[in-house]
C-alpha cells in the first residue's frame, strides 16, 4: 500500500507519458530551427566578407573618377571604415557580429547606403512594402490555389479541368520576372490599365487619406497579380493532385455508398484529408516566394527589401546586407517552426507518434 | 456545358477587343494642297454607284473648270489639350529628367558629403545650386562670383563674389557664409570628400565682398600637411574650385542654418540654394523630387523657361524604353545602341554628343614582372589594336594622341607630335612589337611560346569590364599577343566590385583606366606617376595609381608644374617634357577617347544642342540655358 501512488499521481503521470512524443518532437523541432539559424547566418557573414570590394574603396573610386585626385581620399575612406567596423580582424568582427545581434538586440550597426542611419531603422522603413505584398500575395495564392485546385480535383474528368490545369501548367513553369515584365508592358504600356510601377503615384505623400490608399492598392494590383498568379498556380496543381488520389481512397466510395451528398464529401471528406500536405507546403515555400517577392519589387520599383538589398550588395554595405539576411532566415525559418509546430492540431498521429 | 458557353462569349469578345483597338483610328494632320494647272480642264467631281431594281448604275457629272486658282490649305492645328503629369503639372511647362542613378539616398541634399552618398547626384539637387564661375562651350559665365585676382607670386587668391543673390528661403547671401562654406570644407575634408581645399590654405575675408585664399608652402606634421600633393603657389587649385567645370564646385551654404550641425549628415532637405529652382516635394519611395520655378530668384535674366522640373528614376530597361517611346521624360539616356535606335525610329527624339573628359587608358602594373620593363610595355602597346576597338565603342570613340581629352587637335603648347611618332604614341603594329620582344631578350621557345628573362612562359593577366570597347580591346590583345607567343588570361568579372578590387589592390598584370582630367590645365594626370600618391601592392590604391609607377622625374616636373600658371608661356617647356616623359616610360598608354551621350524629346522643349556641358549629363541649369537660347547674352569673364 505504501508504494500505491493515488489515483491523481497516476493519472498526471500517465498524461505526461502521453504529451512525451509531442514535446520530444517540438523539442526537436526548435533545436534544428536554432542550429539552422545560426549556420545560415555565419555562413552568410563569411561569404559577405569574402566577397571582393568593400563600401569605401567603391565610393572613393565612384568620386576620384569624377572628380580626378581627390586631397584626403584616403583618410576619408579610412574614417568611414572604421566607423563600419571593417578594420577589426574578421573573428573579432564575427564575435562582434553575434553579440550584438543576440544582446542588441538585431543591432547591425549604421548602414552605409543611408549612413548614418542604423540598419534596423532602414529595415524598418523597407519592411512595410515588403511585408505588404508578400503576406497579401502569399495568404491570396494559398487561397485561391488551394480553392480551385480542389475544384479541379474534384471536376478532374471534365474538359475543362484538363484545360485549366494545362494553362496552370504553363503559367507555373514561367519565370516569375518574365511574366511580371510580360503583364508590365502589356497592361500597362500597352493598355494603359494600369500604373507602370512604383508604389503609389509620384507625387503623393504618404498618408492615411483615400486617394493615397486608393493609389497604393490600383499600384499593387500589378505586382500582387503576378505573385498570385505564379503562386497560386503551384498550390492548383499540388491540391489537384492530393484531391485525385485522395478521391480514390476506399472511404470515400464508402461515403459515397452511404449516400452523402456530393458537397459533404468534398468538404468533409476530400478536401480536410488533401489539405494537410498543403499547411506543410505552406512552410517549404515560403523562402522561395521571398526571394521572388524581391525581384518583383525590382521590377516594379517598390521601395521594399529586395530593392534595399539590391542597393546594398551594389555598394557592399555589409551591415545592411547581414541585417536582411538575418531578417529573412529568420523568417523564413520563423514560419517553417510555426507551421511545424501547429502540425500536431492538425495531424493527431503526429502527437502521439514517437517519430 | 454552360461553363464552356461562357468561356466561348468571352473569348470571342477578348479577340474583338483586340482587333478593335489594333484598328483604332489616329489622329493625322494633313496638310491639303491645290496643285495649279495652266489648261482648262474636265474634273470628275462627282461619281456615284447606285443600285436600282437589282441592276447596278454608274452615274458621272463632269464640269468643265475654266479657272483654276491655286490655294494652299492648311488643317487648322487643334489647339493640343493640355495634359498634366505627377498629379497637377501641366506636360507643356514641365521638363521631365529621366535618371539611372541607384543611390538609396534619393531625398538627401548635402552636396558637401559626397562620401556618404549625398552628392549632387541626387534627385536633381543642381537645380538649387549655383557655381561661382560656370565653364560653358569654352567661356568662363560668371554667376556667384564676381571675379578674381591674384597677387604677384601668386600665393594668395582674391575671390570677389556677388552678393545680390539671396537663398531660396528669401534671405541674402552673406559674406559670412562664403567663408562658412570653404572653413566647413576644410575642416571636413577628411569626412566629406569633397573636392579638395587643402590644409595648406587659409581663408578670410577681405573686404564687403571679398574672399581671401593664402596658400603657404610648410611641412606641418601635426596637421598632417606632409601629405599633400600641391605645393604653393597654386593656380591648380584654383582650376578646381573656382572655374570648375564638372560637378563639384563650391555653393554657397546658409551659416545660420549649417552652423552646429553635423556637417557630413545634415541632409538639407528641403535643400536651401540660391539656384533658380526650389523642391516642392520630393520621395525617396517613388524615387521622384518634383522643383518649382523660384519666383524670387535674384537673377531674372537667367531664370530658365520650364516651370517645373521632375527629376525621377527609370524603371527596368524594358520598361524605361516603353516610357522614352512615350516620351514620359524630355532627357535621359539609354545605352548606346538603345538610344541610336530611339532616335532613328522616333521623330521627337534626338541624340547629342559631348566630350567624356576621362579618357581610357591601359594600365601596366609595374610590380609584376615583365611590367617593370619599359621596353615589354613598349611592346605590349605595340600589340593594341585601339582603332578596331574605339569602333566598337559606344558611342565610337576616338584615337588619342595625349592624356587629356580633346576635341579636333591636342592643344599644341602641351605636346609634341614628333614626340609621339618617336614613341609610338597609339602606333599598332605587331611586327615592330615582336622585333621590340626579340631585341630585349624576350625569345621565342621550340613551342612559339615567349618566355621570359628568365626562361619562363610570359602568360599576362588583363583586367577589364565587359562593355562594348571596353570588353573588345582585351579580346582583340590577347589574339595579337598570341601571335607573337604570349599567352593571355583576359579577366572581365561580371561585377564591378571584383574589377575594382582585384586592379585597386594591384593583383593585375595589365588593366584598363581611365583617368579624368580637363582640357585646359591637364596636370593631374602626371600627377598619378608621384611618389607621395603611392601605396604598396594589397593596399587599395587611389584610382589610376593602381599601376605604382612612380619616378623622380614625374616628382620633379610635376611640383614645378603645379606651382605655376597655366597661362605663363614658362609652362609650356615643362608640359612638353614631362609629355615626353610620360610617353617614353608609358607607365599608362593611351586607349581611346570617349564620347558621351544624351537623348533628348524635341515635343515640348526644343532640341538641345551638343556641348561639354553634358558632361555626366547633370548639369541641366547650363542645358536649360542653351535650350532657352539665354547662352549668347550670358555675361562672360575673361581673367
Amino acid at each position: 500500500m505504501k508504494n500505491e501512488e493515488k489515483p491523481e499521481e497516476k493519472s498526471f503521470r500517465s498524461r505526461l507519458q502521453r504529451y512525451r512524443p509531442l514535446a520530444r518532437y517540438l523539442g526537436n523541432r526548435f533545436g534544428v530551427y536554432l542550429f539552422t539559424l545560426w549556420a545560415s547566418l555565419s555562413l552568410a557573414f563569411i561569404l559577405f566578407r569574402f566577397m571582393p570590394g568593400n563600401p569605401m574603396a567603391m565610393s572613393v573610386t565612384q568620386l576620384q573618377s569624377n572628380a580626378g585626385l581627390i586631397v584626403g581620399a584616403d583618410k576619408a575612406a579610412e574614417y568611414y571604415r572604421e566607423k563600419m567596423g571593417l578594420n577589426e580582424p574578421l573573428h573579432i568582427q564575427y564575435l562582434k557580429f553575434l553579440k550584438n545581434m543576440i544582446f542588441g538586440p538585431f543591432d547591425f550597426g549604421h548602414s552605409f547606403v543611408k549612413y548614418p542611419t542604423p540598419v534596423n531603422e532602414v529595415i524598418g522603413r523597407y519592411l512595410p512594402w515588403t511585408l505588404g505584398l508578400f503576406t497579401t500575395s502569399v495568404i491570396l495564392a494559398w487561397i485561391l490555389g488551394t480553392a480551385i485546385g480542389a475544384l479541379l480535383g474534384w471536376m478532374r474528368r471534365s474538359r475543362f479541368a484538363s484545360w485549366a490545369i494545362v494553362l496552370t501548367t504553363l503559367i507555373n513553369i514561367t519565370p516569375i520576372y518574365v511574366l511580371a515584365v510580360f503583364l508590365l508592358l502589356g497592361l500597362s504600356y500597352k493598355l494603359g490599365w494600369l500604373p507602370s510601377g512604383r508604389p503609389y503615384d509620384a507625387q503623393m505623400m504618404p498618408s492615411w487619406k483615400w486617394p493615397f490608399i486608393k493609389s497604393v492598392l490600383i499600384h499593387a494590383i500589378l505586382p500582387v497579380g503576378t505573385m498570385v498568379l505564379v503562386w497560386s498556380s503551384g498550390w492548383i496543381l499540388g491540391m489537384r493532385s492530393l484531391m485525385v488520389s485522395v478521391l480514390g481512397e476506399d472511404y470515400l466510395a464508402y461515403a459515397r455508398a452511404k449516400g452523402l451528398s456530393p458537397l459533404t464529401i468534398l468538404k468533409e471528406y476530400a478536401f480536410r484529408n488533401a489539405l494537410l500536405p498543403q499547411v506543410a507546403g505552406l512552410a517549404i515555400v515560403l523562402g522561395m516566394s521571398l526571394n521572388g517577392a524581391y525581384i518583383i519589387e525590382i521590377i516594379f520599383r517598390i521601395p521594399g527589401l529586395g530593392t534595399l538589398f539590391a542597393n546594398a550588395a551594389a555598394l557592399r554595405d555589409f551591415n545592411t546586407m547581414m541585417g536582411l539576411l538575418v531578417f529573412s532566415a529568420f523568417t523564413v525559418l520563423t514560419g517553417s517552426l510555426i507551421v511545424d509546430l501547429a502540425m500536431p492540431l492538425f495531424d493527431p498521429r503526429i502527437r502521439r507518434s514517437d517519430a | 456545358m454552360k461553363v464552356r458557353k461562357f468561356l466561348q462569349i468571352v473569348s470571342v469578345v477578348a479577340v474583338l477587343v483586340m482587333l478593335l483597338s489594333a484598328c483604332a483610328p489616329q489622329t493625322v494632320i494633313q496638310t491639303v494642297v491645290v496643285r495649279e494647272t495652266s489648261e482648262p480642264v474636265v474634273q470628275t467631281v462627282k461619281e456615284t454607284v447606285q443600285v436600282k431594281e437589282t441592276v447596278q448604275v454608274k452615274e458621272t457629272v463632269e464640269v468643265e473648270v475654266k479657272e483654276v486658282v491655286q490655294v494652299e490649305v492648311t488643317a487648322t492645328p487643334v489647339p493640343e489639350e493640355v495634359t498634366y503629369v505627377f498629379g497637377d503639372l501641366p506636360r507643356n511647362e514641365t521638363y521631365i529628367i529621366g535618371s539611372n542613378s541607384n543611390n538609396p539616398k534619393f531625398n538627401c541634399f548635402n552636396y558637401m558629403s559626397p562620401a556618404t552618398k549625398c552628392d549632387e547626384w541626387n534627385g536633381g539637387l543642381q537645380l538649387s545650386e549655383e557655381n561661382l564661375f560656370m565653364g560653358l562651350n569654352g567661356k568662363i559665365i560668371p554667376v556667384l562670383g564676381e571675379k578674381w585676382e591674384y597677387n604677384a607670386d601668386y600665393t594668395e587668391i582674391k575671390l570677389y563674389v556677388n552678393l545680390k543673390a539671396t537663398f531660396s528661403d528669401g534671405t541674402p547671401v552673406t559674406i559670412d557664409d562664403w567663408l562658412f562654406t570653404f572653413q566647413s570644407a576644410q575642416a571636413n575634408m577628411d569626412k566629406g570628400l569633397h573636392v579638395g581645399l587643402s590644409k595648406n590654405v587659409t581663408v578670410e575675408i577681405a573686404g564687403d565682398n571679398v574672399i581671401l585664399f593664402k596658400f603657404f608652402k610648410a611641412a606641418d606634421e601635426a596637421n598632417n600637411i606632409a601629405e599633400l600633393t600641391v605645393p604653393s603657389p597654386n593656380p591648380t587649385f584654383h582650376m578646381s574650385f573656382i572655374n570648375s567645370t564638372a560637378t563639384m564646385g563650391y555653393h554657397p551654404i546658409p551659416k545660420r542654418l549649417w552652423d552646429g550641425q553635423d556637417y557630413v549628415n545634415y541632409p538639407n532637405n528641403p535643400p536651401v540654394g540660391t539656384g533658380p529652382y526650389t523642391l516642392r516635394a520630393c520621395n525617396e519611395d517613388t524615387f521622384t523630387c518634383i522643383w518649382e520655378r523660384r519666383a524670387d530668384y535674384w537673377n531674372a535674366d537667367l531664370l530658365p523657361k520650364p516651370k517645373y522640373i521632375v527629376f525621377t528614376r527609370y524603371g527596368t530597361t524594358d520598361a524605361a524604353i516603353e516610357d522614352f517611346i512615350a516620351g514620359n521624360y524630355d532627357l535621359g539616356g539609354l545605352t548606346a545602341a538603345l538610344n541610336d535606335r530611339l532616335v532613328k525610329e522616333n521623330k521627337d527624339w534626338s541624340k547629342f554628343v559631348g566630350l567624356d573628359i576621362c579618357p581610357r587608358k591601359v594600365s601596366f602594373n609595374v610590380t609584376v614582372k615583365p611590367f617593370e620593363d619599359v621596353e615589354f610595355r613598349h611592346a605590349m602597346s605595340l600589340l593594341l589594336n585601339r582603332e578596331a576597338a574605339a569602333k566598337l565603342d559606344t558611342p565610337a570613340s576616338y584615337i588619342m594622341l595625349v592624356p587629356w581629352p580633346y576635341i579636333g587637335e591636342p592643344n599644341s603648347r602641351w605636346w609634341d607630335p614628333e614626340v609621339a611618332k618617336a614613341n609610338d604614341v597609339s602606333v599598332y603594329d605587331p611586327a615592330k612589337a615582336a622585333q621590340i620582344l626579340d631585341a630585349a631578350g624576350y625569345k621565342l621557345d621550340a613551342n612559339g611560346k615567349r618566355l621570359d628573362k628568365d626562361g619562363n612562359p610570359i602568360k599576362i593577366e588583363v583586367y577589364s569590364l565587359d562593355s562594348g570597347g571596353w570588353g573588345a580591346w582585351p579580346r582583340l590583345f590577347a589574339y595579337d599577343a598570341s601571335q607573337v607567343g604570349i599567352e593571355v588570361d583576359v579577366k572581365m568579372p561580371g561585377d564591378a566590385n571584383v574589377f575594382f578590387d582585384a586592379v585597386m589592390k594591384g593583383n593585375y598584370g595589365m588593366s584598363i583606366v581611365w583617368a579624368c582630367a580637363p582640357a585646359d590645365w591637364p596636370i593631374f594626370n602626371y600627377g598619378l606617376f608621384t611618389s607621395s600618391v603611392q601605396k604598396p601592392i594589397g593596399e587599395v590604391a587611389m584610382w589610376g595609381t593602381t599601376g605604382r609607377y612612380t619616378d623622380e622625374t614625374f616628382d620633379d616636373l610635376y611640383s614645378k608644374l603645379s606651382a605655376m600658371n597655366p597661362d605663363d608661356p614658362a609652362v609650356d617647356p615643362l608640359m612638353k617634357d614631362i609629355y615626353k616623359h610620360y610617353v617614353e616610360v608609358k607607365p599608362f598608354v593611351e586607349l581611346f577617347g570617349a564620347y558621351t551621350e544624351l537623348v533628348s524629346y524635341g515635343r515640348y522643349w526644343e532640341n538641345l544642342p551638343d556641348g561639354e556641358y553634358i558632361i555626366w549629363g547633370t548639369s541641366y541649369q547650363k542645358m536649360l540655358w542653351e535650350a532657352s537660347g539665354m547662352v549668347d547674352s550670358l555675361p562672360v569673364y575673361n581673367p
